[in-house]
């Protein structure tokens, strides 16, 4: 090994807003960028590394935004792989730090939709999308999701309640977060009368599209003065582990989660906080099932008394379902989450005393599910 | 027009949609089967919006293909978990009944 350490030195993003009427893109990026490197205290030439994950950032790339931001990185990266993105980011750059290829690199994530991108965005996800499911009209994600939604409740014996209770337990994080976009208190009729979307799914089921933007700092050890010392403890990843010939109910992160656990030093018991890729309820519940966080319990009880109880704390910003999903920014949202958790910066929705977080991505719509699956274990050392 | 999986010459795994290396042998020659039916495994009713483009719900079904791959289809009519219904392609899409 080199010797180089690197430190997970800093997390900001910027509020989650439904109407962002006169602000681009890259507005938003810009505005993270100084939001990281006024946390940081670092100057803006002391970034070396950039990357980026944006849907809406095209035609432009990273490096179209390090010449606006006036960079000179001597390592850059674009992640296109959704809710994979932040934390597969993170792994790129923690490694480049560590072999010394970068000493500060700047994680950025924004998007701003019109709702003509988000419809060509849906119709043209990928290859499949765009020839396979467009011509079937089935309105992007939430139809698929819903299909997989009635699989689990089959599966697993759940009704539209349990659903529901997860999603109030994360509002009930949110009204602690002001960046989130919904913070008022969701009741169980509310859920249960919401407007339907795609059965068994409503509209409370769904991500709010919001403009928004996500922003992390990972660096070479002694080069960010003061911050609190976090640092990635083990990461894993399995992407189309079954070749997309599965139920979907599972994802890689079932392969991988013993070998994280034991890279980690840990059991799924040891930490404080977890934030899962919440684009639907029922991955949430898929993603904690893999990683062992559910073990032998039935699903209906463990989100009646881990979940609701909020005795676990699980998607603590609210996660997507109530803050918003700012479209590729979504990917750094619980990172950025988990990060500020440890950093003791959560304000009214903190963890007390948060040392260890779990932190799982998922995401990139193939054709009945999603292929990317990763997870990190972070710890704040000192 | 029924439905064409590309099938493995090597390994005679089906595949839908199409892949570039069979999933399970990792060959790269291929040739068509026709599929005309299938089992509803699972089905969704998308709802119209209020105010949004979208008139009457859509109707989607996973369909499971004997031998075969999960397929998704959009539904003419509404179909019980677990029925069998025909396959066809109309158009670019992929239609049950």
């Amino acid at each position: 090994m080199s010797g180089r350490t690197a430190i997970i030195a800093g997390a900001t993003g910027l509020p989650y807003r439904r109407r962002a009427e006169g602000v681009s893109t890259h507005d938003l990026l810009r505005d993270a960028f100084l939001a990281l490197l006024a946390q940081s205290g670092l100057e803006r030439d002391r970034i070396d590394g950039l990357a980026v994950a944006s849907f809406t950032l095209r035609p432009d790339t990273t490096i179209d935004l390090a010449w606006r931001l006036g960079l000179r990185p001597s390592w850059i990266m674009s992640d296109s792989h959704g809710g994979a993105s932040g934390l597969n980011m993170l792994q790129h750059a923690v490694r480049a730090v560590e072999a010394g290829d970068a000493e500060a690199i700047a994680i950025l994530a924004a998007d701003r939709f019109s709702a003509e991108d988000m419809a060509v965005l849906n119709d043209n996800y990928n290859v499949n999308t765009r020839d396979n499911l467009a011509p079937l009209e089935f309105g992007g994600p939430n139809s698929l999701f819903a299909m997989l939604t009635s699989r689990m409740m089959q599966q697993d014996g759940l009704v539209r309640e349990d659903f529901g209770r997860l999603c109030i337990a994360q509002r009930e994080w949110a009204a602690g977060n002001p960046r989130a976009a919904y913070r008022d208190a969701l009741t169980m009729q509310d859920y249960l009368e919401a407007r339907p979307v795609a059965d068994p799914l409503c509209v409370f089921d769904c991500v709010p599209v919001v403009a928004g933007a996500e922003a992390v700092l990972v660096a070479r050890e002694g080069v960010v003065k003061g911050a609190p010392d976090i640092r990635l403890r083990a990461f894993r990843a399995r992407h189309n582990y079954d070749r997309h010939e599965g139920d979907g109910l599972r994802t890689g992160l079932s392969e991988v989660a013993a070998d994280l656990w034991r890279a980690a030093g840990l059991a799924p018991g040891d930490v404080d906080l977890v934030q899962c890729y919440d684009d639907y309820p029922v991955m949430v519940l898929v993603q904690l099932r893999d990683l062992g966080l559910v073990g032998d319990m039935a699903l209906r009880d463990f989100i009646a008394r881990r979940i609701a109880s909020r005795e676990l704390p699980v998607n603590t910003s609210g996660g997507q379902l109530s803050a918003g999903q700012p479209g590729a920014a979504g990917g750094l949202h619980g990172l950025v989450e988990a990060i500020c958790q440890l950093r003791h910066d959560a304000g009214a929705r903190q963890v007390t005393d948060a040392r260890r977080a779990l932190i799982s991505g998922y995401g990139m719509m193939e054709y009945r599910y999603c292929l990317c699956a990763n997870a990190a274990v972070l710890e704040r050392v000192a | 027009m029924s439905v064409l999986l590309q099938t493995c010459v090597c390994c005679g795994h089906r595949h839908y949609p199409a892949m570039l290396l069979c999933a399970r042998c990792g060959r790269a020659e291929f040739t068509a089967t026709e599929a005309d039916a299938g089992e509803v495994v699972v089905t969704t009713t998308l709802r119209p919006r209020p105010n949004g483009a979208m008139e009457m719900p859509v109707m989607l079904a996973t369909v499971g293909i004997a031998g075969g791959p999960l397929v998704v289809a959009r539904l003419e009519q509404p179909a019980e978990v677990g029925s069998r219904v025909s396959l066809r392609l109309g158009g670019q899409a992929l239609w049950a009944r």
